[in-house]
Formats: C-alpha cells, structure tokens, sequence
C-alpha cells in the first residue's frame, strides 16, 4: 500500500492543478459589446478609495468625479457653473455664499439631494475621526481647520444647511477660489441617510449611492470598476454613455496593448520609451496640465547661500535641449514658478506675467558663478549633491544631463545622490540636501497655490528661504478682496521669489495620452479630475 | 508521529512570532512613513491620519496592540488604501494568485520531471541537448521579458490567447506559462542530475538483472528514488508560486497579492507589510513541514520524530 502512496501525492497534484483551473469558469463581465460604453485605464491600479472624503489622487479622483456631483461643475472653459446649486449668492466681502440647491437634484436612488446632505459630507470631511488626508482643502471653510484639530466642535463649522435647498456657508477669509473647491470632489455630497446606517457605504459597490452622471454597478478590486448611466441624475439628457468601465492595467506596456487591441478607448499614460515618437506619428496627443518639475536650493547650506551662485546655476541650464532629447513628451520649459494655464476670475495669470530669465544663459552663468566666489572669498567651490529620488528612470536621466551641462557650462562637478523616494522624501523635508528634485502640483487652479509654498516655514518651503517682503505679500493677497490688485500683488511676490531664486524652473508638466479617433467631448482640465459626462462614442 | 508533529507546531508558531517581530522592527526603521510624499500634508491633517492608525503611540505599545490583534487573526486596515482590511485583501487577491500559481505549478513539476527524465535517460544525447538547452533559457530569460513577448504575439499579433485580465481560464494560460518557465527549468536540471545518479545505482542494474520490463524499472525503481530532490523543493518553490507574482501580476493584470509584496514596502504601508509578511511565512512553514511529512511517505528510510534516522 504504502508504495502508492508516492504516485497518488502526484495524482492529487494533477487533479488539484486541473480542478482548480476549471474553476476560472465563464467570465461573468465580459463586455457586451455595447457600442456605448466607455472603456477606460486606471493606470495605478486599484483607485486608493471612491469614498469621496478620502479619494485624493488622480486615478480615485478621475473615478469618483463621474459618480458624483458638487454645488458646482467645471465647464468647457474649466470655470465653474452651477450643478447642484443653481444660484449663488456672496456676500460683499466675499466670506458668506449661500447656494440655493436645485429642487431636481436626485440620488441615484431615486432620492432628492438636499443642502443637509452637504453639510454632512463637508464635516465629515473635517472630522477628525474621518483622518481624511484631503481635509485641508476645507481649512477655507470658518473654523474648518480648528475642528479638523480637535480644537472647536462640528456646530462651530462655518456650512449650515438652512433648509432643504439652502446653504450658507461662511468662510475664514476672502477666497476668490471658493466655488471651482466646489467643484472638487472632496466638496461632493454624499448620502447622509445611507452613510448614518451603513458607514461602509462608499467602501464597497453593493449600496453606492452617488449623484453624478454615473452609477457604480460593480468593483471588482484590482481588476475592474463597471459604472452605468444614472438615470436619476439631474442632467441626465446630456448624458450619451450608457456606462463607463473602468480597468485597471497598471502595466504601462500592457495598457498600451491593450488600447492598440481596441479594448481601451484611452489611454493616459503611453510608454515613456514611446511617447516621443508616438507624438510625432499624431497617435499621442499634448495638452498642457498643471504643475512643473523644478529643483530646490538648500540656501543656508554652502555654496547656494549667494545668491548669485544660486542664479549662475539656473542659467546654466539648457531646458529646451532638456525638454527635446531627455524628456521628450514637447513640454514647456519653465522660466517662471507658476505655471500657464493657471487662471483666475482675471484670467491667465501667465498671460499677463513676465519669463523672469532667459534659457540658457551659459557666459552670462558663468560670470555670475565667478562674481558670487569671489564675494564669499572661495577659492574653490563647496561640493554640489543632487539629491533625486530614483523611482523613475526619467529622473536619473534627467539629472544625469544637468550634471553635465553644469560640467560643460560651468565647470563645476556635481554628485548625485539617488535615494528611494519616501527616504529621499525625508531627506528634502528636514533639508539634507544641497540641491534637490522637486516637483509641484498644484490643489487648486489659483496662483496663490503656486506661491503660498514659499512663504517662511511654510511645510512646502523646504529650501530654507525666507523673505519679509514675500511673506507679506502672500498675507495681503490672501486677504485681498479686489481680484485686479490681488494678482498684482501675487505677482510681484513671484519677482521676489524669481530674484533670489531659491529654485531652479524646469519644465511645466502637459498631459500626453491617446485616445481613440471616435472618443469625443472628454473635458480635461488643467487642475481637478477629467470629466466624462459628455462623451460620446462616434463611428 | 502525533508528538512529533505536537513539538512541530510549537517550533512553528514560535518561528511565526520571530517573523512578525522582526518584521516589526525592521520596518520602524526604515525612514520614512506611510503619510512621506511629496505633498505634506497639514499638521492636524498628519496627527489625525497617525491616531487613525495607532501610529501616535510609542512603538512598543504599537507592537502590543499588533500582537493583540494578531492573535484574532486581524490583520488591521491598509493604510493606503482606507476602505479595505488587509484580511479583505489577502481573501479577495489569494484564491487568483494560488490558482495561477497551482497552474504553474502543475506546468512546471509535470512538464520539468518528465523533460529531466528524458535528458536523463538519452544522456548526452540530441534530446538531452534540447532539453537542457530548453532549461538554460527558462532560467536566464527573464517573466518580464517573457510575459510581454507572450502579449504581442500570442495576443496581439496571433489573437490566440487574450492579452490581460483575470477570469476566463484562457486569460489565465498565458501567465501560467510565463511563470512556470523557471521553476520547470530547475525542476528540469534537479530532476536529470538526480536520474542520473540513480541510474548509475547497483539496485538499478540488478533489477534490469531480474529481468524486469524498462519500464517498469523506470518507474519503479528509479523514478521513486530520483524524485526526492524534486520534492525538497516543491515545498519553497511552491510557495514563492502560490503567494503571487509581483511581475507576472501586473503585465497580465491579475487581481492577486504578489504586488502587494513590493508596494506595500514602497507606500510603507505598515499593516499590509506585517500581513502579507505573515502570510507568506505562515505558509512557507506550515509547506516545509507538509514536505517533511511526505518525505515519510514517499521514502520509508526517512521516520520522523525518532532521533536515530536523523
């Protein structure tokens, strides 16, 4: 008997292997060959959360902006215009909104969407039970942070429902951004009858309830997100999709096979290695986007205590040679900190704004690197440590080619210092670095974003840098009611900022994706998530 | 026997609890946190992430508090990923990883004892050639080279096989394939030394002396004899297939936890660390002794629990 025994182990072996893999079974979702359902990548994978307090990157965000709805909608222009609301009221000095609520705003339960509803959402948002890590975007909100603290109670928070469809929300300050943060989906609504019975009601995709032109059917984790037109939602004419499936192939070469196969409508990130001559073909596509890559200065850390030596490094730079053979995806190269296309109620704050320097100032470099060693009396310059993180192959080169421009135009031999991102994360914030990779993406589309970050001790400061003037400026703008002269006064904080450069610009960030010629009408805007409610699928 | 594997378990659970400390300690002290990235985010905003998860408290009582709720088999909450449990993540990825894993599995033992056996049998010659030549490439060619090779002709190109995804039994052919190249490499290479040397054997003569058929001594006799090797690393080798690929996974985007593995490190994302960690090393031990089991099955020389066959 026991002779057997051996040969069976490996019979089971089979069986199991056999059994096992019968099991796959038929595929409960394969796509039904609906000509309108949008099939989309989440190039991350699975999408951190769809609970709209704690969805807070792209892809989560990409997701939950077509399940739900917020008092405001960004339009075509990337303004915002009213979606639940359907008025707004601002008080003079611009610290009370009231919105009146749409009296046809719907659940995807067929219930109305009321201003308690908000008001719900948005201290829950601040609860600090919650650990939401978007909650600062509501620190605008009247004792919105202090509560996010611990340190006032819920009643205290400036949003109150005052009936059904009316909401009055007070805030800390003027902010003349207020209603594109409604836009947001951390400002979305959420089911406040449903979340007080279930609080997993956004954790899973059994009892979602949204508002948005979508409606979550099923989640599959790491595998796929099917969402269907919502046929309560309060716009749903102009809705053409029956759905949108959402994959998720974080594989870049693999969700480039897949569009290539026609099961992907777009594909937001091509391969890097493709992206240049993808462009070139017209297969890829640019768009600007927000945000830009630039390096940090150490200024209390030698040599870039002077300020000219910090110039001479900025200039010596060659972006345009950076940006066509290193990056290549036809960015803009960066000569100012905020970056195009950042707009506010006066527009285009670029539009308006001066480059503060030129590219590629190589002699001009140089004899400013020579006045600033002679004025701290150094007979040879301090050593140079770039510090980077080397997540991604593109970071290495690229600052592989800066340290030879700095060989080349400078003469001056610089380290690299490449680390794993969150070490190398912990390295720039307590400042051990003399120069650092940095990248800026902003919360919101309003300049003072760009440049509330180098304010003294600010936690995006990071350089050490501090400037009296600019600080004021950036405090007065904050509280300027006057849009003219607030942009005025922003911009001439970023001269300051510009002057003593305690950065180097690089390039502005664009958006390269690929999207199927018969895929019309997806709105992509420079901050916030893309919108599509109005595609259409067209043959 | 049931003594033996009494004293066994307890050597087991203390290995898992040195796992889990270790573990514990050296992933306190690798800098930075789960809430490092480039955005910083605002003081309250950080204090409340860290009560959330208990990481405001001294690190001893973290690691009391996570052995509490280790011995309830709670694993805690992704720190990442909020809405789930590590529990939910392990259940809902496991099952796909182990089935892609069994697959390769069975490809691999099936394929690579039979293929040694051949090399074995026509040593030095052509069918041995081809089939360590075979074995050379399945250990030195790379899944992540394989894997998209596989896509763009098997998929793309020929449309025999679905590019990626997770649930039909043909989306799962491809990755099955892919990851059984190395292990049907070695089990290959194991499986012809091991053949080899028990063909050379005196038994092996004699029972060709005896008269018995070829075959018969093949299976018999040499075959039992060289799978032993094979079996030893069954247990290892199964276990690194079962508990998921990280790169397999993610070219064919397989709803599994071998990605956990690797990210759960990068986002340092504190309960899915210890969790997979845990896991795989429950696993692994609980394999090793299920291997030492059937080595007293498949070889009556080999008793357990008695110090003299040791």
């Amino acid at each position: 008997m026991k002779k057997k025994t051996g040969v069976l182990l490996f019979a089971l072996l089979f069986v199991l292997a056999t059994v096992t893999a019968g099991c796959g079974g038929p595929s409960a979702e394969r796509e039904q060959a609906a000509p309108q359902i949008l099939e989309l990548n989440l190039a991350n994978g699975e999408p951190t959360s769809l609970d709209p307090a704690q969805a807070f990157d792209q892809d989560s965000m990409d997701v939950v902006n077509s399940l739900f709805e917020g008092l405001m909608r960004l339009n075509k222009d990337h303004q915002p215009e009213p979606a639940v609301a359907e008025k707004v009221d601002k008080s003079d000095d611009l610290r009370t909104y009231t919105f009146t609520l749409r009296k046809d705003a719907k659940w995807s339960n067929g219930e109305l969407v009321t201003a308690h509803d908000f008001e719900y959402a948005w201290k829950r948002v601040l609860n600090p039970k919650t650990a939401s890590s978007a909650s600062y975007l509501m620190y605008f909100i009247k004792n919105g942070e202090k509560y996010n603290a611990g340190k006032a109670s819920a009643d205290e928070v400036g949003v109150k429902a005052k009936d059904d469809h009316t909401l009055v929300v007070e805030l800390e300050k003027p902010t003349p951004f207020f209603e594109e943060l409604t836009c947001y989906t951390v400002y979305a609504p959420v089911y406040k009858k449903g979340l007080e019975q279930n609080q997993d009601l956004y954790g899973n995709g059994k009892e979602y309830v949204g508002n948005g032109p979508f409606v979550l059917k099923s989640w599959k984790h790491d595998s796929k997100i099917v969402t269907e037109k919502n046929k309560y939602y309060r716009d749903a004419d102009a809705v053409k999709l029956n759905g949108i499936e959402w994959n998720m192939y974080a594989d870049e070469a693999t969700a480039y096979q897949m569009y290539q196969s026609g099961k992907l409508h777009i594909n937001g990130y091509p391969p890097v290695d493709l992206k240049d001559s993808l462009i070139k073909k017209g297969e890829a596509k640019v768009t600007s986007d927000s945000g830009l890559e630039f390096y940090r200065f150490n200024v209390n850390k030698k040599p870039f205590t002077n300020e000219k030596i910090r110039r001479a490094f900025a200039l010596a730079v060659d972006r345009q040679l950076l940006v066509d053979r290193v990056v290549r995806g036809q960015e803009k190269i960066a000569t100012a900190f905020v970056a195009p296309g950042t707009t506010s109620e006066s527009g285009d704050f670029r539009a308006d704004g001066p480059s503060f320097f030129e590219d590629a100032q190589f002699d001009q470099a140089k004899k400013l690197l020579r006045e600033g060693m002679k004025e701290e009396g150094w007979k040879e310059l301090p050593t140079v440590e770039l510090l980077l993180n080397k997540d991604s192959d593109k970071n290495k080169k690229v600052a592989e080619a800066i340290q030879e421009m700095y060989r080349k135009h400078l003469g001056v031999n610089i380290k690299l210092r490449a680390m794993e991102t969150k070490v190398f994360f912990d390295n720039q914030k307590s400042q051990n670095y003399t120069l650092s990779r940095s990248t800026f993406l902003p919360d919101y589309n309003d300049p003072y974003n760009y440049l509330e970050s180098f304010q003294t001790d600010h936690p995006t400061n990071r350089t050490g840098w501090s400037n009296k003037k600019y600080d004021e400026l950036l405090k007065k703008a904050g509280a300027e009611t006057d849009e003219s002269k607030r942009i005025q006064l922003l911009h001439e904080a970023e001269k300051i900022l510009m002057k003593e450069m305690p950065i180097i610009p690089l390039y502005y960030y664009n958006d390269v994706y690929m999207q199927k010629p018969e895929v019309k009408h997806v709105l992509r805007h420079t901050v916030g998530p893309n919108d599509y409610k109005y595609v259409t699928l067209e043959n | 026997m049931l003594r033996y594997i009494g004293k066994r378990f307890v050597i087991m659970l203390a290995t898992l609890w040195l796992i889990a400390s270790l573990t514990f300690v050296l992933m306190h002290s690798i800098p930075g946190d789960p809430f490092t990235s480039e955005k910083k985010f605002p003081k309250a905003t950080l204090e409340n992430l860290k009560k959330e998860y208990n990481l405001d408290k001294p690190i001893p009582v973290q690691y009391l508090l996570y052995l509490k709720n280790l011995a309830t088999f709670d694993l805690g909450i992704s720190i990442k990923t909020p809405t789930r449990t590590v529990n939910e993540m392990i259940e809902d990825g496991f099952p796909n990883s182990a089935q892609l894993g069994v697959q390769a599995l069975a490809i691999a033992v099936s394929a690579g004892i039979l293929m040694g056996m051949v090399a074995a049998i026509y040593q030095s010659r052509m069918p041995d050639y081809i089939m360590m030549v075979l074995a050379v490439i399945g250990i030195s060619v790379p899944n992540f080279v394989l894997g998209p090779l596989f896509q763009k002709y098997l998929g793309l190109e020929w449309e025999i096989f679905p590019i990626a995804g997770w649930g039909d039994f043909e989306q799962s052919v491809m990755p099955s394939i892919a990851l059984a190249f190395l292990p049907l490499a070695l089990v290959t290479r194991l499986m012809r030394s091991s053949m080899l040397d028990v063909l050379g054997q005196d038994y092996i003569r004699t029972a060709r002396a005896k008269g018995l058929p070829p075959f018969r001594v093949l299976s018999r006799h040499s075959l039992r004899n060289a799978i032993i090797p094979v079996v030893t690393i069954i247990g290892p080798l199964s276990i690194g297939i079962l508990t998921g690929s990280f790169v397999i996974e993610k070219i064919f985007s397989i709803p599994g936890i071998g990605k956990y593995f690797v990210e759960s490190v990068t986002n340092r994302d504190y309960s899915v660390i210890m969790g997979v960690t845990i896991f795989y090393a429950g696993l692994l031990i609980f394999m090793n002794f299920l291997v030492d089991l059937a080595y007293g099955l498949i070889d009556p020389r080999i008793k357990l629990g008695s110090k003299e066959a040791r």
